[in-house]
């Protein structure tokens, strides 16, 4: 170390130079280091503003060809390049095609660029931007002019164009655009410069790749939209408190509004039929979080109901915002309808729905669960249309059901409200009467509901009258359960029908033993036919003039094996309504064609044979053909057969009838016709109609001579006879009284107990053997015999 | 290497020697001598002031560069107490190297090519891993020596790998005492 003196030596002044030259040299290189600093930090300001600017421009611009046109100007504002140019990656992926985004410092000067490089097909590998597709990084030329792979050098080196680099537009390895920018001046490559353009081109593969995948939302939102839109079934979001965030067409056209914006503005609870049903549909989406297959009936805008099948599920509550229901909706009001009606038809008659039996059952025992609840007593009507079965047989079913049909509307409107009339049979009906509580108020509604019979049912024109008969059992007097009470007004109801029809009867316990009865005697009828228990009687008709028999009328009676013999008033209404008559019917005209025939062969004389034929044999297709058959297979002459029809046979289609009667009489055979004056008496069909007789009823006879009217009826049908030619026959004749009076009003031939009540065969052969021995006419005097 | 190590060196010198001394190493190492703190300067620089401190001080140059490290630490604690101020220990300072302290650096001197330790807890010792193409593992020896004695410590460190050895990374195993503890 050196000394302390006071002037410093020659060394120490040469230490402390250099030690001065050391410090001047520390500080220019502190000094060029802080300059190299600090432009480095404005360069990469500048960098960084350019980088913002671009993702600005990129996050405002609404489609990809404007973020990179301003792409294009911020660069070559940055680097003061006068032209810059983007290019789009062909559909192809193997070309690039030029865009209309550039920018032009000079566009006159630099148009003719623009105008060939629009015009090139840059393929990959070709030219400054195939360069850049090929490699996919950036590229840098430094001189176009000096460059073996630039297709635009005669255009670029006629403007001045010297310096070029493009960088691609990426997402990933892929490149998807070219951006390409040329100096007037050649320059050379500058890698920070690169480096900071592909980040930029990262950065606008990005904006691309962002609008890809904002295209292919929309389009799947345009998807789902089209979905909800036009999807058949209706489709909804609301609040839980019913408020309408969105629907589809559907479920506006559902609603009957027509279009969603008219649903927004309502609030889903008004269209609900029954307010609970959205508690219970609320109830579930919050227990289970969605509802399937719940069925709604819903109150369209217009107020008419409609049924729907509805899914939902709950979208719970989610950062802040209210729970929503999402929901499809599906119109099952027609299914529902076809419902209602296949149920509907399972409990109701098809032709006047009214409830069927099984619905009356079911009303049944609930009214009696509820009138035995409170005390209260009610009444079971069974009604049966009287001879409906002939109606029906006669005029057509078409008829018989349109008679029905209005039976059944007129006994709906006799009823109460709460009431039950149904329909259980072809013509059977039950009424269900509820707080009835005695007999006579149960008459009353009987009478009532017989009077709807008072008015004719008018079917094509005509007026037909109908009857019916009606048996009452009640609650709880004849019975507490629903099979006695419906058994006992059955009953009730035959009762009704054997006093004559078109009445009523109460039931009585003594009625089932009848029903009871009648059901024995159909049966036994139809063993008796087979056991041949039946047989004809012969009554005598005669001459008044000559007091001689010239007929006879064939009755039949039963020799019922237990209970004697029955006449026909016994068992004869039954066989008709059970149609058995036919077969009764025609086994007696068969017998008793023999057995005249047969008394004919013996000798005996000639007499007149007179059956009656009911209207259900007369009906049938084939009974003219029955006549002629029996006629022949007897040998009985025709002109000695006379069948008895009554006025309401004559009454029934009167064309058909007529038709009827004429190849009845072209056989051969006589007509008359029985009980007249008891029907309609129609003077006009005695003029068509091809007949031969009448018979006076026995109800005018009888009180022949006491009675003003009854002579003057018989006088007149004695006249009217006469006039139209017509023989004239009284029936029930009993006193010579009567006798003498018929006399002298020349009425033709008479029958009654006077001469004979009907006999048998045997007796009646003796009868006109005795009548053809000379001995007196059977009856001539006016005394009995 | 940054101009700041020079200029470290160049204070430990002043301060222990003298103005002269430096003077006299600059020449003997042949070197240029202008540092400025932010600038970059051949490592072979420093190389050659250590060698020629070597020679002169007849000491290697492990150890001359150790003695530079554990010199550096007070000048260092002075310029920057920020740093040593919210630690109570050498090994609460220590760990928090690569977390603060170099990150620190790199701000100040940009392109600072400062080393990567990895630390181990083995116990009460410390197990550091040191890799570096400078292989200055004894200054980091003597910046942790320097610092035990700022926090008044002890610390005794074993070389169990070594790059100036040939190894391919040191390995140094740092434990710590305080002095009260070693008196005992």
């Amino acid at each position: 170390m050196s000394s302390t003196t006071a002037s410093p030596s020659d060394a120490d002044v040469e230490r402390l130079r250099k030690r001065l030259d050391r410090e001047r040299l520390a500080r220019l290189q502190g000094e060029a280091i802080a300059e190299k600093t600090t432009r480095e930090l404005y360069e990469k300001q500048r960098e960084l503003q350019l980088l913002e600017a671009i993702a600005a421009a990129a996050n405002e611009a609404s489609t990809v060809e404007e973020a990179m046109q301003a792409a294009v100007v911020s660069i070559c504002g940055y680097t003061g390049w006068p032209v810059g140019h983007a290019y789009l990656l062909a559909d192809d992926n193997r070309r690039l095609i030029s865009t209309a985004i550039w920018h032009l410092a000079e566009p006159d000067r630099f148009s003719a660029f623009r105008d060939i490089t629009e015009a090139t097909s840059f393929e990959a590998g070709v030219g400054l931007p195939g360069r850049v597709l090929a490699s996919g990084n950036p590229a840098w030329i430094m001189d176009v002019n000096l460059d073996d792979n630039f297709p635009r050098a005669q255009q670029a080196k006629n403007i001045g164009i010297k310096a070029g680099f493009g960088f691609p537009v990426r997402s990933g390895s892929e490149v998807m655009a070219v951006l390409e920018f040329f100096a007037t001046k050649a320059l050379e490559p500058n890698d920070q410069l690169l480096t900071t353009m592909d980040s930029i081109g990262t950065q606008l593969g990005r904006v691309i790749e962002r609008r890809r995948w904002e295209k292919a939302l929309m389009a799947s939102e345009q998807q789902y939209r089209l979905l909800f839109e036009r999807n058949q079934a209706g489709v909804y979001r609301t609040t839980l408190h019913g408020e309408v965030l969105a629907c589809n067409v559907a479920l506006a056209r559902m609603l009957g509004l027509s279009s969603p914006e008219e649903v927004l503005v309502t609030s889903a609870l008004q269209y609900y039929w029954d307010p609970k049903e959205r508690e219970r549909f609320l109830a579930q989406l919050q227990e289970v979080g969605s509802v399937a297959n719940f069925e709604l009936q819903l109150r369209r805008q217009d107020g008419t109901e409609m049924w729907i099948l509805e899914n939902a599920n709950l979208l719970p509550a989610k950062n802040g915002s209210d729970p929503v229901i999402e929901g499809t909706m599906v119109d099952i009001t027609e299914r529902k309808r076809a419902e209602e009606m296949a149920r509907h038809m399972a409990y109701h008659d098809y032709l006047t729905g009214l409830p069927n039996r099984a619905l009356f059952d079911d009303r049944l025992s609930v009214a009696l669960a509820q009138a035995k609840r409170h005390d209260e007593g009610l009444a079971l009507m069974s009604l049966d249309l009287d001879r409906f079965k002939l109606f029906n047989d006669t005029l057509g079913h078409a008829t018989g059901d349109t008679i029905i049909k209005a039976v059944a509307g007129r006994l709906s409107r006799v009823v109460r409200g709460g009431d039950t009339v149904a329909r259980v049979g072809g013509d059977e009906f039950l009424l269900l009467l509820t707080s009835v509580e005695d007999g006579d108020s149960g008459a009353k509604i009987a009478q009532k509901v017989l009077r709807i019979f008072d008015r004719p049912f008018r079917v094509e024109g005509l007026d037909l009258h109908g009857t019916a008969s009606i048996g009452i059992s009640l609650y709880p007097h004849d019975g507490d359960d629903g099979e006695a009470l419906m058994r006992n007004a059955d009953a009730a109801m035959y009762r009704a029908k054997e006093t004559g029809r078109n009445n009523y009867q109460l039931y009585a316990p003594a009625m089932n033993v009848r029903a009871a009865e009648r059901l024995t005697l159909e049966n036994d009828m139809r063993a008796g036919l087979k056991r041949r228990e039946f047989e004809v009687f012969y009554q005598p008709q005669v001459n008044i003039e000559t007091g001689r028999i010239v007929g006879t009328e064939a009755l039949v009676r039963w020799n019922h094996p237990s209970r004697g013999v029955l006449g026909p008033n016994e068992f004869i209404p039954l066989a008709e309504e059970t149609g058995l008559i036919v077969h009764l019917g025609e086994w007696v005209l068969r017998n008793a064609c023999r057995q005249v025939r047969g008394w004919h062969k013996r000798g005996l004389p000639d007499v007149r044979l007179a059956v009656n034929i009911s209207m259900r044999q007369f009906q049938r297709r084939e009974f003219v053909d029955t006549v002629r058959a029996i006629l022949l297979e007897t040998g009985l002459e025709p002109r000695l057969l006379e069948l008895e029809i009554t006025e309401s046979i004559a009454m029934q289609d009167e064309e058909q009838t007529i038709a009827t009667l004429r190849r009845l009489r072209d056989l051969g055979v006589r007509i008359s016709i029985d009980d007249f004056g008891t029907g309609y008496s129609s003077l006009k069909y005695l003029k068509d109609m091809p007949i031969d007789a009448l018979k006076i009823d026995q109800s005018f006879v009888r009180d022949l001579t006491t009675n003003v009217n009854d002579a003057a009826i018989a006088i007149n049908i004695i006249a009217i006879a006469h006039s139209l030619q017509l023989s004239v026959i009284a029936e029930g004749v009993e006193t010579g009284e009567q006798l003498d009076f018929l006399k002298t009003k020349r009425c033709d031939e008479f029958q009654g107990y006077l001469c004979k009540k009907p006999i048998p065969a045997a007796s009646f052969v003796k009868l006109l053997a005795d009548q053809t021995m000379g001995s007196p006419a059977v009856f001539r005097s006016s005394r009995p015999i | 290497m940054k101009g700041i190590v020079f200029n470290l060196l160049e204070e430990v010198v002043t301060r222990e020697y003298s103005a002269d001394t430096w003077d006299d190493l600059l020449e003997a190492a042949g070197v240029n001598g202008s540092y400025t703190s932010l600038g970059s300067y051949a490592d072979e620089d420093l190389s050659k002031l250590v060698m020629a401190a070597s020679s002169a001080l007849q000491q290697s140059p492990e150890d001359v560069i150790r003695w530079f490290g554990r010199s550096a630490v007070p000048l260092l604690a002075e310029k920057y107490p920020a740093f040593f101020a919210p630690h109570a220990s050498a090994r609460s300072f220590i760990l928090t190297l690569n977390e603060i302290i170099h990150p620190e650096v790199r701000k100040i001197y940009p392109g600072a090519d400062v080393p990567e330790f990895d630390f181990e807890v083995a116990g009460n010792a410390l197990l550091l891993g040191y890799a570096s193409k400078r292989r200055l593992c004894s200054f980091a020896q003597g910046l942790i020596e320097g610092t035990a004695e700022h926090y008044d410590e002890h610390v005794e460190l074993e070389h169990l790998n070594c790059m100036v050895r040939g190894d391919d990374k040191c390995l140094i195993r740092v434990e710590f005492r305080t002095n009260g503890a070693h008196s005992n």
